[in-house]
């Protein structure tokens, strides 16, 4: 078996990983652009591995509730954390259902139902600026999408809030 | 059995399959670029990507910075500098600070090695780029140019970079039909 260019880091995706062109210095505390917002990012898979945790950074201020989760490129949900409570100024690992993944294009979701603060990257620049580059980062977004839904109609960005995810994988 | 890793769903020169891991180990961020000046009328700049699997190419991407002026050409060469596809001449848009989509004719591309083309006509025209010194940059990752290149010639006869300042546009190729 080869594997080319497996972006994994440890065996562990992330949004700032994947992306390559979020400068992990600019991670900060911010409010989820609106409630019940979901936000995709891509991920890409180059080699069967199964995904057994997902992670979130909670911003400040323990309040609220989100929902994190792993969607196939056809906007399929493979698996999710569920509601689940936001702490404060915390990492949230979740424990998720072991599911295998093949090669793929994949997207890390979030979703919360406020606008409570979470880490994530909001691209520089005025706007439209950061709206753009959300964009051309490829992530996309759904309203109303809180619980993560089971299909997911993902459409062009909105707002350029991009949140830290992670997904921990290890061998099929 | 073989696994291939997929294109991302918009392709930057930032991008893993492209020079970012160079790039952005000096740095150089999509998310940190800004608004500059195209360098040179009529000049055609080159990043190379590889394709692991095949993917299809629904449209060119270029943004455009605080100021709009002269006519842009984005495209894809082939590994042996062919061009397969290409927006043609066209109008910098007047929508500033936006990434301009340039619909072209879905484009189906096999794995390999391709280049991502972009010229301008005009140095009235601003892109967002992340520019860095030459001596720093060129000595980790190849740009190439051809000068009086508008629109993309077919095929080029790219050079590695010789500005000063090597500019390292955001432009891109969106492999999904949403962007």
């Amino acid at each position: 078996m080869s594997r080319y260019l497996d972006f994994g880091n440890g065996n562990v995706l992330s949004t700032t990983g994947a992306l390559n062109g979020l400068n992990q210095s600019f991670v900060a505390s911010t409010a989820w652009p609106s409630a019940n917002l979901a936000i995709f990012v891509p991920i890409r898979v180059a080699s069967p591995c199964t995904v057994y945790k997902l992670a979130i950074g909670a911003g400040t201020t323990a309040a609220g509730n989100f929902d994190v989760g792993l969607y196939d490129s056809a906007g399929n949900k493979l698996v999710s954390s569920g509601a689940t409570a936001k702490g404060a100024s915390v990492e949230h690992i979740l424990d998720v259902t072991d599911t295998r993944i093949g090669p793929g294009l994949y997207y890390l979701a979030m979703s919360a139902d406020g606008t409570n603060n979470y880490m994530g990257i909001t691209p520089t620049g005025s706007s439209p600026v950061p709206l753009q580059k959300a964009r051309l980062y490829g992530t996309l977004e759904m309203a109303t999408a809180y619980t993560l839904p089971t299909t997911a109609a993902m459409v062009a960005r909105t707002v350029p809030f991009i949140p830290t995810m992670a997904a921990y994988l290890r061998p099929y | 059995m073989q696994y291939r890793m997929p294109p991302p769903p918009v392709l930057t020169p930032f991008n893993l399959d492209s020079l970012g891991l160079s790039a952005g180990g000096l740095v150089v961020y999509l998310g940190a670029s800004v608004s500059v000046a195209w360098p040179v009328n009529n000049l055609a700049l080159f990043y190379p990507f590889r394709l692991f699997d095949f993917a299809t190419a629904y449209q060119l991407l270029l943004m455009i910075g605080g100021t709009s002026g002269g006519n842009i050409d984005v495209g894809i060469y082939d590994s042996q500098k062919n061009l397969i596809v290409s927006s043609g001449s066209t109008a910098m848009s007047a929508t500033v600070n936006t990434a301009q989509e340039l619909n072209i004719t879905d484009t189906p591309l096999p794995p390999g090695d391709y280049l991502l083309g972009v010229a301008c006509s005009s140095t009235s025209g601003t892109v967002f780029t992340n520019s860095q010194a030459d001596e720093s940059h060129l000595s980790s990752y190849p740009i190439y140019e051809q000068a009086s290149a508008f629109p993309l010639p077919n095929p080029c006869v790219p050079v590695v970079s010789t500005q000063g300042t090597v500019p390292f546009v955001v432009c891109g190729i969106q492999f999904r039909p949403t962007f």
